[in-house]
């Protein structure tokens, strides 16, 4: 695959199209084309026609490449978390961008036909501060981008498994169905660390937190009983780094007016009202246990479906 | 969606038919009883009821129900209408009976705390078809920055402008109703102020549960420039709306001739690339929304004379680009 690295970048560099066998360095190279396009506001850098022929939603929503933060994307950001799936044509990203001056977070999906952008996804979080936390931390975490060894990998079905049972496991709150995780598990969700963080949880104004504890043992409190449904897919795998990259959402009927958690006391709810998160959402999965989960959210109205064929669960 | 013209067609067949003929021939079909104004009243007071009692069983249900919240289709009995704990004191009907469907705006009480709703029901031959809904949970609600729903609860009553009865004689056509509240958006979208809705001088508007028109105090940061302000008419002659790039997906399901409201329900697109709004007064201010940015929205007008006097909104920011479910796709 190295030997056709060259000539792949050049082709993208002359006129986007490649040829068979896109591998990391390629897909990288044509996400990076996408995201300086963005910025450009300059759709043509595709190739002609491609934004209006590849099928693209932001947040959710059907338009065309060239609309919605395609107008407004003033500055790529510092911080670029890649997730490459030559085997599918697809790459994700997770990062910092800027909107008119005011940084945001991306988790974006790119699929390819040779070389051609056929598909784009985008979750934009326009959480400033979170946005701004992400610069602030300048880099993803090294885990992420550390290559795992053949003989260690995992089949990417299971893979895919797995992350989709961090979804299926956190609805309905029940400890049983949490899912495998590393003991050193971590997650940030908007460029906050919302796992071993005593200090957040400290600062949290609710009756009960589970910010300080880890992975596994928030999953085990049952406090996730508060999410009623949702709907997940987890679309892109790397293989070699053993990441999942998906899209879910997390719906709360806002019905469950107390939860008893596992250190037996009863939890009153104080957020009786029916929302939605819509994630994009990676996993790290080593010794097929989840290591790093990593998020871009949006509050969106409840039960709202992204037109990409999600599976509800 | 039940239509004028469905609704028509019904009628003229209702016309047609002899008084006390049972039809011969079943493909001659039934004539669909007529809900009349009280009958629509009945029916949303019993919508609100049951959403209030978080019991969908007690309405007379088409055996298809469409129904949305905020735009997004579910069973009738999810959303608000497993968290409703009581109803709410601020109540506004408007009332359709030539195409079958009633709105309300008002207050509901989720979870003890009063949130704003605009309603839509549609009712053929006597059962609910759909139930459409519009809840304003958060948001900034107008200058205030109250929430929507404590506003109106503390509101209590619509402005009496609402529930005037417009004398048989002086009632405006449906067309020229809907075509006058079309006229709000269509000189509000891409504004150049050049141009503007019919309004009356005594126009207010409300979105939200916040006064949107002749505020008496500046807003801070706005010492230059604020358009709420100015009254309806001098906001729309003002240029400052360019920032709204586009209303779209535009409805205007319920027309009360009988006291002048048409209660519609529309998408506000902000695309965030406009940055300076060029004003007629000759003064450049930066638009309020640099990043993509979409209002679902159910606002009511009150027509009088041919003129817009008094508008209220329920809205909600959704995804940018955001369209209903059920009731825009063609």
């Amino acid at each position: 695959m190295k030997t056709l690295l060259p000539t792949c970048v050049l082709l993208l560099a002359t006129a986007p199209a490649v040829a068979a066998g896109c591998d990391r360095a390629c897909l990288e190279k044509l996400a990076d084309t996408y995201l300086d396009a963005m910025v450009a506001h300059d759709p043509a850098r595709l190739g002609p026609g491609v934004g209006a022929r590849a099928r693209a939603t932001e947040n959710g929503q059907v338009m065309p490449i060239g609309e919605g933060l395609w107008r407004t994307a003033s500055k790529r950001g510092a911080y670029r978390l890649w997730i490459a799936d030559p085997a599918t044509d697809q790459i994700a990203f997770v990062g910092t961008i800027e909107e008119n001056g005011t940084p945001a977070i991306l988790g974006l999906r790119v699929r390819h036909r040779n070389g051609q952008v056929i598909e784009s996804e985008m979750v934009v979080g326009r959480s400033k501060e979170g946005a701004e936390r992400l610069e602030k931390l300048g880099r993803p975490d090294p885990i992420f981008a550390a290559p795992v060894p053949p003989a260690q990998r995992r089949p990417r079905g299971e893979l895919a498994a797995i992350a989709a049972s961090y979804f299926t496991g956190m609805a309905g709150g029940d400890p049983t169905k949490a899912p495998p995780f590393a003991a050193d598990c971590d997650r940030l969700e908007n460029g906050t660390r919302t796992t071993n963080n005593p200090e957040l949880a400290a600062q949290s104004k609710r009756p009960y937190s589970y910010l300080q504890l880890g992975c596994e043992a928030q999953f085990k409190t049952g406090y996730f009983k508060i999410v009623t449904a949702g709907r997940s897919r987890m679309v892109v795998v790397d293989e070699e780094r053993q990441v999942v990259f998906g899209f879910a959402f997390l719906d709360h009927a806002g019905d469950v007016k107390q939860v008893r958690v596992s250190d037996g006391r009863t939890v009153p709810i104080s957020l009786l009202a029916p929302f939605t998160w819509e994630l994009a959402e990676l996993f790290r999965i080593e010794d097929g246990r989840i290591r790093r989960v990593e998020a871009v959210l949006n509050s969106v109205p409840y039960k709202m479906t992204s037109g990409w064929g999600d599976r509800a669960f | 969606m039940v239509t004028v013209r469905t609704m028509m067609l019904a009628l003229l067949a209702a016309a047609a038919a002899p008084a006390a003929a049972v039809p011969a021939n079943p493909a001659s079909g039934v004539v669909p009883p007529r809900c009349d104004r009280a009958c629509l009243g009945d029916l949303l007071d019993r919508t609100l009821d049951a959403m209030a009692a978080n019991d969908v069983s007690r309405l007379p249900l088409a055996s298809r129900v469409q129904a949305t919240e905020n735009g997004v289709e579910r069973p009738v009995w999810d959303g608000l209408w497993q968290t409703a704990t009581g109803r709410g004191r601020y109540r506004l009907s408007v009332i359709d009976a030539d195409s079958g469907q009633a709105g309300w705006l008002g207050t509901m009480l989720e979870d003890g705390r009063p949130v704003l709703v605009a309603l839509r029901i549609a009712v053929r031959e006597g059962k609910i078809a759909e139930i459409e809904s519009v809840v304003a949970r958060g948001g900034t609600g107008g200058a205030s920055g109250a929430g929507p729903g404590p506003q109106m609860e503390a509101r209590g009553v619509p402005r009496p402008q609402f529930s005037r009865t417009v004398r048989p004689g002086d009632r405006i056509e449906r067309a020229d109703l809907v075509r006058i509240a079309d006229s709000y958006f269509a000189n509000l979208q891409g504004s150049t102020g050049r141009s503007s809705a019919p309004f009356a001088p005594t126009c207010e508007r409300i979105e939200n549960g916040g006064q949107t028109t002749n505020l008496k105090t500046v807003r801070p940061g706005r010492e230059r420039f604020d358009a709420l302000t100015l009254g309806c008419e001098a906001q729309q002659r003002s240029g400052f709306y360019a920032f709204v790039t586009g209303i779209r997906d535009r409805r205007y399901p319920i027309v009360d001739r009988e006291r002048g409201l048409v209660l519609s329900f529309a998408y506000f697109d902000h695309t965030g690339a406009v940055r300076d709004l060029h004003l007629v007064n000759g003064l450049t201010v930066p638009s309020p929304f640099r990043a993509p940015l979409t209002f679902q929205i159910a606002e009511l007008f009150q027509i009088d004379r041919g003129r817009i006097d008094q508008v209220e909104a329920v809205l909600n920011t959704v995804p940018y680009g955001t369209r209903s479910d059920l009731w825009d796709r063609p």
